[in-house]
């Protein structure tokens, strides 16, 4: 536990660019992830100065039109502009990854703490809660929740969120249980601190440096899935650009005819999970000790 | 140094004066083999500015007691009897919440362990901060100013400094004084330290003792030294009780103790101090082996009738082994339950 403030505490005191450069020559792998996140976290967020067309509309003179200068990535059956739609789709992609992602991990937070600080039969019940959830596999209960809760952006987002709660419950829970044996907790109750204080301001800080590791490698997870739902006709709905219903759509057709209206979907969705777990884990190593060489 | 204005008005002891008064105390432990007694029937009087040092090996109810006091007996132990008086406000009386605030404001504890007593993800002077703020109506930075101020009085060299630092960056005694800053930051009327130097290396333990005391003397608190460690006792206390097996089996001036301590228990736990020879003729006695208490604690659950103490006793006959002695004061001021007391050893 304290290796991670230790951490935490020796690269405060450099600067932030030798610190930077010093975790970039450790974990350069890590590094190439983080800028793969940036890329697309830039791309989501300025996708109106970076594109040129219009993602939604359509221009039937342009259908399937193959890469050129113009449409570097081509247009799909209805004429719109490929490259502009995977920008946009990076909003969509994002807002379902780190919205679900956070969703999930808040709720896992709350529910792991109860369960593991309170113990007794709240622990009990939440576990075998946790064990029903898990004894499905994500996609089949993301898509069971998104296909009774009607496809919208909002909708993805929480159907893919709940399959989650139970992962980081039991990260939370397992260090909830190990922290409050630790004797600054007896301490903190010495001091005439109330159980909620101790469990929020003391336990909670302790077991999240996991959880972040979690998060990192479900955000990817979480961008698969709705990549997944989308092409299954369940994820976010037209008219928003998802990567995942641009494959669906073209794929059976056009992936002998028009290849690129599947390969650079295909690319964009790769990268972004190839990105989070070469994140995920290097923010492991740094931040798990017992992962450290 | 001048000792730091207390916060609010001093509540004044009650009760003849009396800082901590227990009475009878019996915390009992209740499992699913059966419930047995860890402190059965503890009583004792820790005055103003006293120290008394509750001593005994390991095992022996101790830290229960202290932890009974503060009501903060773990799963599946509860306080089921007596009365433990806090400057003659009774503790067990209390909600939880108004313990709560007594807890680290009017009676504080420290703990043996200091490299994790303190929350390795904040700094320490946020800790004490928190601590200050718990019980005093300080804003954050008279709180923080309140943190550096205690950290000084502990003797921290650059206090300002060392309050941003975490708990890592501080060697285990920096750490045990920062623990006593928090402990004290709210001049606690009774200060309970748990072993409190034991996980510190010998030269370190001296200078905590001694700032332990400065600071009683600085602040007038009580304090209830719970140690298996004799050396530390004759230091630092007025008065000893010894415990064994969850009871109190002596109870003495800490001169009349070492002079002639009644219980064959306390004799030999003196016995089996490694003692320094001076002389040839103190060398002659010394040498050889340490002597020991044979066997172990009995445990809890299945102790003895009659004296807890008689299966490992030299002096036990059948008396001891049938009736377990009566408390009593044996000399003035100096009790002892034992059916005989003081007596050379037979056999």
């Amino acid at each position: 536990m304290a290796s991670l403030a230790e951490r935490r505490v020796d690269l405060a005191r450099e600067g932030f660019w030798s610190r930077t450069g010093f975790l970039i020559r450790r974990y350069p792998l890590g590094a190439a992830g983080a800028l793969i996140m940036v890329v697309f976290v830039l791309s989501a967020a300025f996708a109106p100065w970076i594109t040129e067309f219009d993602p939604l509309s359509t221009n039937s003179r342009l259908s399937l039109a193959p890469p050129s200068l113009e449409h570097w990535m081509g247009a799909d059956f209805m004429g719109r502009d490929i490259y502009s739609r995977i920008v946009y789709g990076a909003r969509v992609s994002l807002a379902v990854g780190v919205g679900s992602t956070a969703l999930g991990c808040a709720i896992g937070v709350v529910v792991g703490l109860l369960s593991g600080y309170l113990g007794g039969w709240v622990d009990l019940a939440v576990q075998r809660v946790s064990d029903i959830l898990q004894a499905l596999p994500l996609l089949v209960l993301a898509l069971v929740m998104s296909a009774s809760l009607g496809p919208s952006l909002r909708n993805t987002i929480i159907a893919i969120s709940i399959p989650l709660i139970p992962y980081a419950a039991r990260v939370i829970r397992a260090n909830t249980l190990a922290v409050r044996e630790l004797a600054f907790v007896e301490a903190a109750r010495a001091v005439g601190m109330s159980e909620l204080r101790i469990a929020v301001r003391h336990v909670l800080p302790n077991t999240i440096a996991p959880l972040i590791v979690l998060a990192t490698a479900q955000l990817g997870s979480a961008i698969l899935t709705e990549a997944s739902l989308s092409f299954l006709g369940l994820g976010v709905p037209e008219p928003y650009p998802s990567w995942g219903r641009m494959l669906s759509e073209s794929a059976a057709e056009y992936v002998r005819t028009a290849p690129w209206l599947v390969i650079f979907p295909g690319l964009a969705i790769s990268l972004a999970v190839f990105g989070t777990n070469l994140l995920g884990d290097a923010l492991r190593d740094v931040l798990d000790p017992r992962q450290r060489a | 140094m001048s000792p730091t204005p207390h916060p609010g008005p001093l509540p004044q002891a009650g009760g003849g004066g009396e800082a901590l008064d227990v009475e009878n105390l019996r915390t009992r432990f209740f499992l699913r083999r059966g419930a047995f007694d860890a402190v059965s029937g503890v009583s004792f009087q820790l005055k103003r500015g006293e120290t008394l040092a509750l001593v005994g090996e390991s095992g022996c109810g101790k830290s229960m007691t202290a932890l009974s006091i503060m009501r903060l007996v773990p799963e599946p132990g509860r306080v089921i009897g007596g009365t433990v008086r806090l400057a003659g406000e009774s503790l067990l009386a209390l909600d939880e919440a108004a313990m709560r605030g007594l807890r680290g404001n009017r009676i504080s504890m420290i703990f043996q362990e200091p490299m994790t007593s303190l929350n390795p993800v904040l700094t320490v002077g946020s800790q004490i901060e928190e601590a200050v703020r718990l019980h005093q109506d300080l804003s954050r930075s008279a709180a923080r100013e309140r943190a550096v101020e205690m950290l000084r009085l502990v003797r921290i060299p650059e206090p300002a400094r060392r309050a941003r630092d975490y708990p890592h960056q501080l060697s285990g005694g920096m750490r045990q004084r920062a623990m006593i800053a928090m402990a004290l930051s709210s001049h606690p009327q009774v200060l309970i330290a748990d072993e409190p130097t034991t996980a510190l290396d010998v030269t370190i333990q001296a200078q905590i003792l001694d700032l332990m005391l400065g600071l009683q003397q600085e602040l007038g608190t009580a304090m209830l030294l719970i140690t298996h460690d004799l050396g530390v006792v004759a230091e630092t206390a007025q008065r000893v009780v010894v415990m064994y097996a969850g009871r109190k089996v002596e109870e003495a001036a800490v001169e009349d103790l070492f002079a002639n301590p009644l219980h064959p228990y306390t004799r030999g736990l003196m016995a089996s101090v490694p003692k320094l020879a001076i002389s040839a003729e103190d060398f002659s006695q010394a040498a050889g082996r340490l002597q020991e208490i044979e066997g172990t604690v009995p445990p809890l659950a299945s102790l003895p009738e009659g004296c807890v103490f008689a299966p490992r006793c030299p002096r036990a006959d059948d008396r001891c082994r049938a009736v377990y002695p009566p408390y009593e004061e044996m000399q003035p001021g100096h009790f002892a339950a034992c059916w005989h007391p003081g007596e050379a050893a037979h056999g």
